[in-house]
């Protein structure tokens, strides 16, 4: 009986794949061929993000590294990338390169995934060390590593073209790239959350010490995830500037590091629904709102450009997010009523409980 | 050549005291509240661009300026303890959930300034009298200098004797230290959480006005390097350690001064990096700081 | 009556601990509260120290509602809560400890005569005033927390486990001052693992079991009862 039963959820199940990869797909043809310019670039920075953000919750909420650093770990990737894929005339005349770097033009699936490597030998280098402070002082450290490699980045005048940076980087980027590789991330990552190795990372996130005396090997898998975490995050900064076609040591700074932090903290970090979301949240309303901030007319009024107001309601939405819903609005979990009625619940459960009696 | 040294290290006292100010407030505040305010260098940028504002803009005596300064960096830390860090810590929130909203309130605050003022520098009006130089033995002192090193000194001694002695103060020693148990005895840890972040915040913004009066320069990021590198300073001396953040600051001040003085000229960009250097080898040699921190001690390393 | 409590419920979380607890305390007695490990003896006292808040219930002290109360509103009423373990602040001096003990008093001389009697109360206290308290043995820092909690003038004072990791010796030598301590006017509320320890000095008893007053009475009657003997004093 209960063969029949699972061969026929199993087809079920199969068929329900590709219905959806399907209409995915249609939804990418579409995006591909109808959308253009500015929207084009936001659908694509989107996915960007997403990637982003899962990469970033990897480290930081399964891991429970909290680590600001993946802005520099970006930087890095990213220079790779260009330098891996801008055409040689263009780096013969700005840049002082080895001679075989500056022969070298690849195909740019091959340049992301050098870049992801170089992504996780740098976090490697730079992070690990730093690894097993706790609390303020690694992130502390961490945003170090942001503000030395943008530092390098301009010192490093010969392969970087220091504080004018990079430009004519190739449109490498498209639709398939970004959502194909964002596909394949969740994918991976969904399935590794319910291995050994997820199921593993996922306690450490919950209670460190108690997961290592369960046995589980604490640090090593640590240092798996923070790998894993790395490499995405590296190839979401290269996927970011072959969009944009430009970057200079600025591209992944402070600001751009707390716009990722604030879809992880808006979505909620420990799940994929969560990161998905933050990030579209955070990509449509800085992007598609932009316009408010150059002024415009109200009710008669004329409302003086305010640059910088986005950023603003960014940070009071985190706020807010963080006194009232901690744990994102898509906690650790997919969209379900105890996350939406724990929007309305009182901090201390003694108190729901008076009122339950009363 | 040792000259040289000796100007650049006169030049680097008021440096220091300006990080010293800021990493006093950094300090007493993670002493109290377990926790980094990392808005900490904002309201320093509110202390410094205040002042310009009532100086440059709306003329008035550099007097009233510096006292709007502290008023308006004072009422900053207020509304960040009241609406960003007493609702999050009523709700027992993780080291990581307080700590996004630190971040998230810095740049709110940082893009606040930038939505009215935008990024632009703008240079802060320095009165006549504070341009005047001393010249002792070959090295020139500024008045300025002097003006900014005594005020540090006099603050430091007044704030140590009243943290060691006033009531207000035990009761902060005690509420850095065991908050719970402080309340037992009958402080009042909200009061006591306060009058920390007020006096904090006020320093923050006296070391804002120092800065502005000693660089000249005022703009909405001008808080960002200062306030990290007055926290490596607080861990430098020991974090809760208000004397060791002090000196801290004075031993950043004088060294990244030294260290860019050292350096051959081509290399001076990478002036920024001398204080990450210092957090790396702290961390890595000593990291409880080189005083006694004033917080049962924290695990730094697992 | 000095301290009430009728009807108490409370837990952490959504965890229940105490339920229906009533019981109270009259002036110059000394009530123990017993009961084995996790049975909630130490949440009774937090609950009534203001540390959490009842669920359920009112708490009274001298007839005034106490529940909504901060910790340390119910110092200036006159409770003092000494908790489990010690907790003296390490970074300050034995005699900077009993100090922030005397917050509340603002009258030197009062603050003086207060010192005066706990340094008799607990010479060794004298002794090593300008100590750091984190030097301090294990017995003398507990010396230390009574002494500290004594210095608010407390006419309720609450005990959490006074004999808990102490060397027996100093065990007895804190017993003797409990004592002392009550006869001086203080009325104490004690909570002690130690059931032979503790019912030779408290007037009355209740024995909490699983979050729930199971057992309540005089010493001596607690003494003569079957399940006291048989679950605490290890007497078949």
């Amino acid at each position: 009986m209960t063969y029949v039963n699972s061969n026929n959820s199993k087809v079920r199940r199969i068929w329900k794949i590709l219905i959806l990869t399907t209409i995915a797909v249609g939804l990418l043809v579409l995006a591909n061929t109808k959308l253009r310019g500015f929207y084009l670039g936001v659908f694509l920075l989107f996915g960007i993000n997403a990637m982003a953000c899962i990469g970033v919750s990897i480290t930081n909420s399964y891991a429970n590294i909290f680590s600001l650093g993946f802005g520099g770990i970006m930087l890095v990737a990213a220079y790779t990338c260009a330098l891996l894929t801008l055409p040689i005339d263009y780096k013969t005349s700005v840049l002082t390169l080895p001679l075989w770097l500056e022969n070298l033009q690849v195909p740019f699936g091959l340049a992301l995934v050098v870049s992801g490597i170089v992504a996780v030998l740098s976090s490697i280098v730079l992070v690990l060390p730093a690894f097993r402070l706790r609390g303020h002082y690694f992130v502390l450290a961490s945003m170090g590593i942001n503000i030395v490699m943008a530092n390098l980045a301009i010192n490093l005048r010969s392969y970087t073209h220091g504080p004018l940076g990079l430009r004519n980087i190739p449109f490498h980027t498209n639709v398939w790239w970004v959502y194909g590789l964002l596909a394949l991330t969740v994918f991976f990552v969904s399935r590794f959350k319910w291995s050994k190795f997820g199921r593993a990372l996922i306690s450490i996130g919950k209670d460190q010490t108690l997961a290592a005396t369960l046995g589980i090997n604490v640090v090593r898998y640590k240092i798996y995830a923070f790998v894993i975490g790395s490499f995405i995050v590296g190839i979401s900064g290269a996927l970011w500037v072959h969009c944009t076609g430009s970057m200079h040591p600025n591209v992944f700074d402070l600001n751009f590091v707390f716009n990722i932090i604030a879809m992880l903290a808006i979505g909620g970090s420990s799940s994929i629904t969560g990161a998905l979301f933050g990030a579209a949240i955070i990509t449509f309303f800085t992007h598609l709102a932009r316009p408010i901030q150059e002024g415009f007319v109200f009710l008669g009024f004329n409302v003086p450009p305010m640059i910088g107001l986005i950023q603003v309601l960014m940070a009071v939405m985190v706020i807010l997010i963080m006194i009232f819903l901690p744990d994102g609005l898509f906690g650790s979990g997919k969209i379900s009523l105890s996350s939406i009625k724990r929007l309305f619940a009182t901090p201390q459960v003694g108190k729901e409980r008076k009122e339950e009696k009363a | 050549m040792g000259l040289y040294i000796t100007q650049q290290l006169v030049n680097a006292v008021s440096y220091g005291s300006i990080l010293g100010l800021l990493a006093v407030g950094y300090t007493m505040i993670y002493g109290i509240l377990g926790l980094i305010n990392f808005a900490h260098g904002e309201v320093f940028m509110i202390g410094a661009f205040v002042c310009y504002l009532a100086t440059s803009v709306y003329s008035m005596p550099l007097i009233y300026g510096a006292a709007l300064a502290l008023l308006a960096s004072t009422g900053v830390g207020l509304l960040l303890q009241r609406y960003v860090y007493r609702p999050v810590i009523k709700r027992k929130a993780p080291l990581l959930t307080v700590f996004i909203a630190s971040f998230a309130a810095s740049i709110g605050l940082r893009h606040i300034m930038m939505m009215f003022y935008t990024d632009k520098r703008r240079a802060f009006p320095i009165p006549q009298i504070f341009e005047k130089m001393f010249l002792v033995g070959g090295v020139a002192i500024g008045l300025r200098d002097i003006l900014i090193f005594v005020v540090t000194i006099v603050i430091m001694s007044v704030l140590t004797y009243f943290i060691r002695y006033s009531k207000v103060g035990i009761g902060m020693r005690a509420v850095s230290y065991d908050r719970s148990t402080a309340e037992l005895v009958g402080v009042n840890s909200s009061k006591v959480t306060i009058v920390a972040f007020v006096i904090g915040s006020a320093l923050a913004g006296l070391s804002g006005l120092a800065y502005g009066l000693s660089f000249g320069i005022v703009n909405p990021s001008m808080g960002v390097t200062p306030g990290l590198t007055a926290f490596i300073a607080a861990v430098l001396g020991g974090i809760g350690n208000v004397t060791g953040a002090m000196i801290g600051g004075f031993i950043i001040g004088i060294g990244e001064v030294l260290f860019v003085a050292l350096l051959p000229a081509s290399l001076s960009p990478l002036r920024p990096l001398f204080v990450w250097i210092l957090l790396f080898v702290i961390l890595f040699t000593k990291p409880s700081g080189l005083f006694k921190p004033n917080v049962k001690f924290e695990e730094i390393w697992e | 009556m000095l301290l009430e409590l009728d009807n108490v419920a409370t837990g952490y979380g959504k965890a229940q601990v105490l339920k229906d607890i009533c019981l109270n305390v009259c002036q110059g007695e000394i009530v123990a509260l017993l009961g084995a490990n996790g049975a909630g003896k130490s949440t009774v006292l937090r609950c009534i120290a203001g540390m959490i808040q009842p669920w359920e219930g009112s708490i009274k002290f001298e007839d005034t509602d106490t529940q909504d109360l901060p910790p340390y509103a119910l110092v200036a009423m006159g409770i003092s809560y000494c908790p489990e373990g010690r907790n003296v602040f390490a970074n300050l001096t034995v005699f900077e400890n009993l100090k922030i003990g005397a917050y509340l008093i603002n009258d030197t001389e009062q603050f003086e005569a207060r010192l005066e009697w706990v340094y008799e109360l607990f010479p060794r206290l004298k002794e090593r005033r300008n100590q750091l308290s984190a030097s301090l043995s294990g017995g003398e820092q507990q010396m230390l927390a009574i002494g500290r909690s004594l210095m608010s003038n407390p006419k309720l004072l609450m005990l959490d486990e006074p004999s808990l990791g102490v060397a027996p010796i100093l065990v007895e030598a804190i017993y003797d001052r409990i004592e002392e301590i009550n006869t001086s006017g203080t009325s104490i509320l004690l909570v002690e693992q130690n059931v032979s320890l503790a019912l030779e000095v408290a007037n009355r008893a209740y024995v909490l079991e699983k979050g729930v007053i199971c057992l309540e009475g005089t010493c001596d009657e607690l003494r003569d009862n079957e399940h006291v003997k048989a679950s605490y004093l290890g007497i078949a």
